[in-house]
């Protein structure tokens, strides 16, 4: 607890405000300064670099020492290799590596339970694969709309995914997830009418791929993850590929009517989980 | 009548002598699980310490009286066999946050420096390893009594000893500010000499 919370919920609250402005001043001065996609493109990534930080106090050592210090360097790897891949422009390339990162980073982070426990990992890299595809698949009418949607749904998804990590018995996974879904909502707010708002490769595989190994970690090693409510929790990363039918049926064209609608179409299976999860646990969830 | 105190003295010297050559003789001795403890404490909130026990451990360790500092030790802690008194908590400790009993299924101390400061304390310096993460970790160690066991003959040897660790240095931060970072550990042994 910091000096000034004086309870573990404020302090907890305190640090999401705090996360939340540094990204929403992040996020605007890059505005300001009309800094390219490549540059909005690295907030996401780096936001989660700081929640971990601030989660775990702490930057891991090399090589890394379990699964929680691996988790870093799976989010380092995968930035550096995004800004690689918008650098020289192969996006042949970085479609590959979105789609092979989270098959590496479930054998990373699972190393220990293989050989014994490999349909359990395959499980957990068909799933991040199923993410991925998700948050790269969904497209807007214009590419800032496509980059919002996407940060939108890896927010809504991190914000959705903090239940299931505090009763998968890791409160430091609840606290990354919400830090790292309070800054994306920060840079979503920032960029709602950015042009040159961008959600590419690093923050895929560096902020998305950090979170998949955040749940890979919770659902591998710690082991406790609820099944039940990460099944109806994953259907979130359906969405993008429902939304676009509903928004031609109701003829959406306004940015904000089409954003409004997604959300609200990703918080459904969001709050359905969420829903699962205090029916199933109720009065022993535990906080 | 001195021929008769001269026989008896020689008789109890002799009928002496073998005990004293057990008690001075190195050996190796394993840690009787039912007469050994392995237990910590730790802060919560500032309101009280948690007791926890380690319910699975082995080990053994070579002491020889005459010669402590040529001794050794190895223990090693079942992760699984933690306990705190709560089932859900007892449960979360194994998690990739804390012991990551998953990636690290065994807590090992391996003493290498032993130092006897008098005849009854020392210390044993070796090294901790938890979660993966090995520390240098002194214990200070006092010698309880070494003997024969009234019930089974057996050469046994006791001690007790304390430290104190930081979670943190072994990389669990979990909850720093309501859980204690300063862990007491309080070791209780009983050796007996394999035959």
């Amino acid at each position: 607890m910091s000096g000034l919370a004086r309870s573990p919920q404020e302090a907890m609250i305190l640090g999401m405000v705090t996360v939340g402005l540094l990204a929403l001043v992040a996020a605007g001065l890059l505005r300001w300064l009309r800094a390219g996609r490549i540059w909005t493109d690295l907030l996401v990534p780096a936001c989660f670099l700081v929640a971990y930080w601030l989660t775990y106090n702490k930057v891991p050592s090399f090589p890394p020492v379990g699964a929680v210090n691996k988790i870093f360097f799976v989010a380092v790897i995968g930035t550096a290799l995004g800004v690689l891949i918008e650098a020289t422009g192969r996006s042949g390339l970085g479609r590959a590596l979105v789609l092979a990162q989270p098959i590496a980073s479930a054998a990373y982070i699972g190393t220990a339970r293989l050989p014994d426990a490999l349909p359990e990992v395959a499980a957990a890299a068909l799933w991040g694969l199923l993410v991925m595809h998700g948050l790269s698949c969904g497209t807007g009418q214009s590419e800032d709309e496509s980059g919002t949607r996407r940060a939108t749904l890896l927010g809504i998804a991190c914000a959705g995914f903090a239940p299931i990590a505090l009763l998968g018995a890791s409160s430091s996974s609840f606290q990354l997830s919400l830090l790292f879904a309070t800054t994306i909502a920060a840079i979503v707010a920032a960029n709602i009418s950015n042009p040159d708002f961008g959600f590419r490769s690093a923050s895929l595989l560096g902020g998305a791929g950090g979170m998949i190994a955040v749940a890979q970690t919770v659902t591998l090693i710690t082991r406790k993850t609820d099944m039940l409510a990460l099944a109806v929790f994953t259907l979130v990363f359906v969405t993008p590929f429902v939304v676009d039918p509903v928004l031609r049926r109701v003829r959406a064209t306004n940015k904000a009517v089409r954003i409004a609608t997604f959300v609200g179409m990703c918080l459904l299976p969001v709050g359905a989980s969420l829903a699962t999860v205090i029916a199933r646990y109720g009065s022993s969830f535990p906080v | 009548m001195s021929n008769l105190l001269r026989t008896t003295l020689l008789a109890a010297t002799i009928a002496w002598l073998p005990l004293t050559a057990e008690r001075a003789a190195a050996g190796t001795f394993d840690i009787d699980p039912v007469h050994s403890g392995i237990a910590f404490f730790i802060d919560h909130l500032g309101f009280s310490q948690v007791i926890g026990i380690a319910k699975e451990f082995s080990g053994s360790f070579q002491f020889d009286p005459a010669r402590p500092a040529e001794s050794s030790l190895d223990v090693a802690v079942k992760v699984a066999g933690i306990s705190t008194n709560n089932s859900q908590r007892d449960s979360d400790i194994q998690g990739a946050d804390w012991f990551n009993a998953t990636e690290f299924p065994q807590i090992t101390f391996v003493g290498h420096e032993f130092k006897a400061a008098d005849a009854k304390s020392g210390t044993i310096a070796g090294d901790l390893t938890i979660a993966g993460v090995t520390k240098p970790v002194t214990l200070d160690v006092t010698f309880n009594k070494e003997g024969q066991n009234p019930w089974d003959k057996s050469h046994v040897v006791g001690f007790s000893a304390r430290t104190s660790i930081k979670r943190s240095d072994f990389g669990m931060k979990a909850a720093l500010g309501m859980i204690g970072d300063d862990v007491s550990l309080v070791i209780q042994v009983e050796g007996r000499a394999r035959s």
